[in-house]
């Protein structure tokens, strides 16, 4: 178990790399896929059914094995993570997609009426209220990213179920090595919750508590 | 180590690059041609080999990348690894893809079966008779050996590494793991496994009428094709002053495999010979 710790923080810094890029991503086009020009609509539509709907394995070797053929050769590292964020930041900009379009229409009409720019519309009105929807979901996709990044032992990234596979080659003893690598990733995971569970609370600051002691949704505030 | 003369050739640009900035070298971690230790370095037979032959010709910086067998060639063709040094076999096909240095060792293959099994295999057709389900290592050749042999495809199994093909063979997932002997005694003995396994004596598969001896050589990109005949000058004189078996003695490599591959040249074993 001792043994698997070393390679710990690189999954750590893989899947926090990712998840930021995947953030970026995912904000960007789901935002994107909302637009009023339907070339830009298509455009991230199909970053994201393509991203979507490949297997984040292919996606990985794509960007390991068959990039430097077309004269991109990226480290492993980054080849890794740019696979990873690009998968995550699909199945996200759906989430980001699906929460905007939660907050109440009544909100964007006010805001066109008090004259703001599309971009105060987003920041300043919608997002913020769309942002309690999108988090738990967002946690969910963090923990699929943590696990995802196990398809990079590979592609020669020395992470947890790399290191776990070494060691079991070397040993043989499945049932010990496969048992702890459970258990880091299960660890690991629950951390990802824990951070995902203090960012909802945040987002929800701005919000009067119900009556029964919790936040309420978009969905519940007064039309 | 003894100062090897350089002809009056022009160095090989691989080689100049590896002088200059390093030289990354692939490995498969099948121990003992390669071995990955706990602590990230690399050794075996083939990596210190290598290392030796590549001291001789003037590189210092090396790397070592693991990547599964199945894997090095594509990492090698993607430009991710400069060489591959875990033993490979030079096969025609594999000719066609790479280029191979002259081959350094010649291993001998055996079947590994579960001790007190009724199972009793010494060729590849002994599997195909008996019915029996056969574990081989995923992009090694026996695969195909198997296959002429008439094991049907769905009697074989890949596994990514010997470790895993000697669990699936305790696990009775398959009945016989094919492999090179040298690999699988050590890794029984790694493993503990030693009394639960009962080795076939050693052979060559004969392959159409042809014994297919199992050479194995440094790999190199096409285009490194120059680096590679320099490389294989420089292990010549290795393996003629027995240093090359100096180094690779530790990894149960006998002085037999090396003489055997020292009468063997690339060329001759990519035509088929």
């Amino acid at each position: 178990m001792e043994e698997l710790l070393p390679a710990v923080p690189i999954t750590l810094w893989v899947t926090g790399a990712s998840a930021v890029l995947a953030t970026v991503l995912a904000l960007g086009a789901g935002a994107l896929r909302l637009s009023s020009s339907r070339a830009v609509r298509a455009l991230s539509g199909a970053y994201v059914e393509v991203f979507r709907g490949t297997s984040a394995l292919v996606q990985v070797f794509w960007f390991f094995f068959v990039l430097p053929l077309f004269g991109l050769s990226l480290t492993p590292d980054q080849a890794g993570i740019a696979a990873l964020s690009l998968n995550i930041g699909a199945y996200g900009a759906e989430v980001v997609r699906g929460s905007i379009l939660a907050v109440p229409r009544i909100q964007w009409e006010a805001a066109v009426a008090l004259n703001m720019t599309a971009w105060q519309r987003l920041r300043r009105v919608v997002v913020p209220q769309a942002l309690p929807l999108m988090i738990p979901q967002a946690g969910n996709l963090a923990v699929s990213l943590l696990k995802a990044t196990s398809l990079l032992s590979l592609v020669t990234i020395s992470e947890l179920t790399s290191r776990a596979q070494a060691i079991r080659e070397r040993t043989g003893n499945e049932a010990a090595v496969y048992g702890a690598l459970l258990l880091m990733y299960f660890i690991l995971s629950l951390g990802i919750g824990g951070v995902a569970s203090g960012l909802e609370r945040r987002a929800s600051r701005h919000l009067p508590k119900l009556r029964s002691g919790r936040k309420p949704t978009p969905l519940e505030l007064p039309a | 180590m003894a100062e090897v003369p350089v002809a009056a050739v022009p160095v090989a640009p691989g080689l100049a690059k590896a002088r200059a900035s390093g030289i990354i070298l692939g490995f498969s971690g099948g121990a003992p041609f390669s071995i990955l230790q706990p602590d990230g370095t690399f050794s075996g037979a083939g990596p210190e080999l290598a290392r030796g032959v590549l001291t001789a010709m003037g590189v210092s910086k090396f790397e070592g990348l693991r990547i599964d067998f199945s894997g090095l060639i594509p990492a090698l063709l993607a430009g991710r690894i400069d060489m591959i040094v875990s033993a490979t076999n030079i096969t025609p096909a594999r000719c066609e893809q790479v280029s191979f240095a002259d081959p350094f060792l010649v291993t001998l293959n055996s079947f590994a079966t579960r001790a007190g099994s009724s199972v009793v295999v010494s060729r590849f057709e002994d599997i195909a008779t008996q019915g029996l389900s056969l574990g081989v290592i995923a992009g090694a050749v026996d695969a195909a050996q198997a296959a002429k042999a008439g094991v049907p495809q769905d009697k074989i199994t890949a596994f990514p590494d010997v470790t895993s093909a000697l669990s699936g063979l305790r696990d009775k997932r398959v009945d016989a793991v094919i492999a090179s002997i040298i690999m699988l005694r050590y890794t029984a003995r790694q493993t503990d496994s030693l009394d639960a396994i009962e080795f076939s004596p050693a052979f060559t598969p004969v392959v159409d009428g042809k014994p297919a001896v199992a050479a194995a050589g440094m790999v190199f990109r096409k285009d490194d094709q120059d680096f590679a005949r320099s490389f294989s000058e420089v292990q010549a004189t290795l393996m003629s002053t027995r240093e090359a078996l100096r180094i690779m003695a530790p990894f149960d490599v006998t002085p037999e495999s090396v003489d055997e591959a020292s009468k063997l040249r690339a060329e001759q074993l990519c035509a088929g010979g």
